[in-house]
């Protein structure tokens, strides 16, 4: 793929979203490149592909998106995501557990 | 009735006249313990059958229904648990409000599954209850002492050692505080609706449960224990075992993240000193000392001890997240060392650390706004962050002293009686239901269930939101869309409930298919999941059906201005909840069998649950 046909973003897991990805993400964070044009829910479909327990735990297969137990923060605001947004480059996409206590 | 032994029960209610001095000792059928499970199933039949219309929470003929369940002083992890229902001041109406500790446990062993307190005692008195019995003993050297000196005395005096649980009122409960709570067992609350309120006008200062001998009948056993180091080790890995590393405030920096972080009074999302306030932070600087409750595998809690700043040397409970929300962010400050010490401050004096918090909160911004000045706070400048002034305040609220006396009395009605522009930046719900300690602007249904709940707190959400795939249902498609938040909301409602009326933490009880199972392994029931949501369901309309009998306004089942304001900074910027209010209320109603217009259960609805004795209280149908 040439250079200009991707987008370059970063991806952090925060919590034990994080835990689960030490190996492929250490501290959590990933610099990633799509192609461009990609839309966060199939890029995160393809990206959890070859990781099987981090997509068990997040994925949602059947529906193709995330399980209510995370929460996706793209650029500092809350996204669906369920809508078509497109990953751009220099984006930064937060994938936080759902938290909660007494 | 009651000779033969009743799995998972001591098979006896204890109900005690406070007036009268006298116990008498209600032997359980196994079909009333199938029927009403415990805790706040117990609490709701007795409060919807013996507590009639007309009676204000304060009245001697008020009831506390104290209850533990089935799981309650087993080997189950956590299962120190109970649950009190009565009609309480925050929301004049009926209510739910638990905690944690050894107290359910103790309780059993001493041979009851739950209390029915009534009357109001002729002066300040305590109840021990041991081996069957009660004792009753004049508290009236121990009024005004605080929660943890209360129980210390009481522990000392009677010279039990660590073989009792105690759980008292403090100063603030005293003086008719509406958010005045109950504590025990050094630093553990039931702190919803003013329970401590209502057993301070009954002149109940204390109640002890030592742990007896009484054995509490197992069904299976060996299988119990096989399924309880199941349901423990879920608990402890629990979304990476977050809870039992780091506490409940291990999650503070991904609040803020998620924009749910309640921040100066709801004025911004925005909290960037996040990571000095949260568990993380007070694991790595504090001293620490494990504090577990009965049987407890996960150990989330710890006597802590400030080790540097302006607070070294505080000690008391580790601060949960409530506390460190209410007493971090929401008041604009980031010292972790006050929030121990304003924490511990409010626990001594038996406030609820929530509705403390929207109280300093709020008058903090009217304060910086010039709505309230120093003249009217007593002197006190509460800018933002100004820990020394919140404290002051905070005991001229459980005084009653000067400002404290308006402030006592919650935020919307504190709030009511300034007015104005006081009242618009006030954080309450409707009902006068505190919310949590969370910016649910960003969590649209928890902000649905805390103004809509029966029990006067979260009902059918908890844990970060309704969760339709922990019971079968597919996962929410989106958190903002109004008629699918209105719709889980109803879809899930009954579960936690139900959970309430088995004597166990919710820390512990992650997982409701093996928590069903251990119930099950104890009782010899067969209870699947949607037996258990329609137990829960049950236990809902009835304190419904009390709340709407007793004239609770379903047009006040709504957030206020500024809780339901949409938030200006933050990941949830611009989603604002109460243009869709009315459609989501509507859509909730729908769900859970409710007349759309007058939000009473339609009889169908109370037909269907199995509730047929209710109907002829519906209007219009006597």
């Amino acid at each position: 793929m040439k250079k200009g046909d991707e987008v370059h973003f970063q991806v952090i897991f925060r919590g034990w979203a994080g835990e689960l990805l030490e190996a492929d993400c250490p501290g959590g964070t990933c610099e990633v490149s799509a192609p461009q044009g990609i839309f966060l829910r199939d890029f995160f479909s393809q990206w959890l592909q070859g990781r099987p327990k981090a997509r068990e735990y997040f994925w949602d297969a059947d529906h193709k998106r995330f399980k209510a137990e995370v929460m996706v923060i793209l650029n500092g605001k809350y996204q669906s995501p369920d809508e078509e947004v497109e990953l751009r480059e220099g984006d930064t996409l937060t994938i936080l557990p759902v938290a909660s206590g007494g | 009735m009651g000779d033969e032994p009743i799995y998972g029960y001591a098979g006896h209610l204890l109900r005690i006249d406070l007036g009268r001095e006298k116990f008498e000792r209600i032997p359980l059928s196994p079909d009333f313990a199938a029927n009403f499970i415990g805790g706040s199933g117990f609490g709701a039949k007795f409060l919807y059958q013996e507590v009639l219309p007309g009676t204000q929470w304060s009245d001697p003929e008020n009831k506390v229904i104290l209850s533990t369940g089935p799981l309650g002083g087993s080997r189950v992890s956590g299962a120190g648990t109970f649950s009190m229902v009565a009609k309480g001041p925050m929301t004049d109406h009926g209510g739910t409000s638990q905690a944690n500790g050894f107290f359910g446990a103790y309780l059993k062993l001493a041979g009851f599954d739950g209390l029915i307190i009534q009357g109001k005692a002729k002066r300040p008195c305590g109840l021990i209850i041991r081996e069957g019995k009660v004792e009753f003993f004049d508290a009236r050297h121990l009024w005004g002492l605080d929660t943890w000196e209360t129980e210390k005395r009481v522990r000392k005096e009677g010279n039990y050692g660590r073989s009792i649980s105690v759980y008292s009122v403090g100063p603030a409960a005293e003086k008719g505080v509406r958010f005045s709570v109950l504590c025990g067992d050094q630093g553990h609350i039931a702190s919803k609706n003013g329970m401590g309120a209502v057993l301070a006008a009954k002149n109940l200062k204390a109640l002890g449960a030592v742990r007896g001998s009484h054995r509490i009948p197992v069904h299976d056993e060996a299988l119990l224990k096989k399924l309880a180091e199941q349901l423990l080790e879920k608990a402890r890995t629990y979304r990476g075992g977050s809870i039992h590393q780091w506490g409940t405030a291990g999650i503070v920096g991904n609040l803020h993240l998620a924009g749910v972080l309640p921040v100066k009074n709801y004025t911004t999302n925005l909290f960037p000193a996040y990571e000095r306030v949260n568990g993380q932070t007070i694991r790595k600087t504090m001293q620490l000392k494990p504090k577990p409750c009965w049987r407890c595998g996960i150990r989330h809690l710890h006597f802590v001890k400030v080790l540097d700043g302006p607070y070294a040397g505080t000690t008391g409970e580790e601060p949960e997240l409530e506390c460190v929300t209410a007493f971090g962010p929401l008041i604009g400050q980031e010292n972790l060392g006050a929030i121990v010490m304003l924490s511990d401050l409010v626990d001594r004096l038996g406030l609820d650390a929530n509705e403390t918090g929207w109280t300093v909160a709020w008058v903090m911004e009217c304060y910086q706004r010039g709505i309230l000045t120093k003249n009217d706070l007593d002197g006190l400048e509460m800018n933002w962050g100004n820990v020394e002034a919140a404290r002051s305040l905070i005991q001229k609220i459980a005084r009653r002293e000067g400002i404290g006396d308006i402030l006592a009395e919650g935020v919307m009605r504190a709030a009511g009686k300034i007015g104005g522009q006081a009242r618009d930046c006030a954080i309450f719900t409707q009902k006068g239901a505190t919310p949590r300690g969370h910016d649910h602007r960003g969590r649209w249904s928890e902000m649905l269930d805390t103004c809509l709940s029966t029990t006067s707190t979260l009902e059918a959400t908890g844990g970060g939101g309704p969760r339709p795939e922990l019971y079968g249902f597919p996962p929410v498609k989106d958190p903002f869309d109004p008629l699918e938040t209105g719709a889980a909301n109803a879809l899930v409602n009954g579960y936690k409930v139900f959970e309430d009326s088995l004597g166990i933490c919710n820390f512990n009880a992650v997982d409701p298919r093996l928590t069903l199972e251990c119930v099950n392994a104890v009782t010899n029931w067969n209870l699947d999941l949607p037996g258990a949501i329609r137990t829960g369901l049950k236990t809902i309309h009835r304190l419904r059906m009390f709340n709407l009998r007793h004239g609770q306004d379903i047009r006040l089942e709504a957030p206020s201005s500024r809780y339901g304001s949409t938030p200006s900074d933050g990941p949830c910027q611009g989603r604002g909840i109460s243009p869709h209010w009315e459609k989501i209320r509507e859509r909730y109603y729908e769900g859970m069998g409710w007349d759309k217009q007058t939000g009473w259960p339609l009889a169908e609805t109370l037909r269907k649950l199995g509730l047929d004795d209710l109907v002829s209280d519906l209007p219009g149908e006597r």
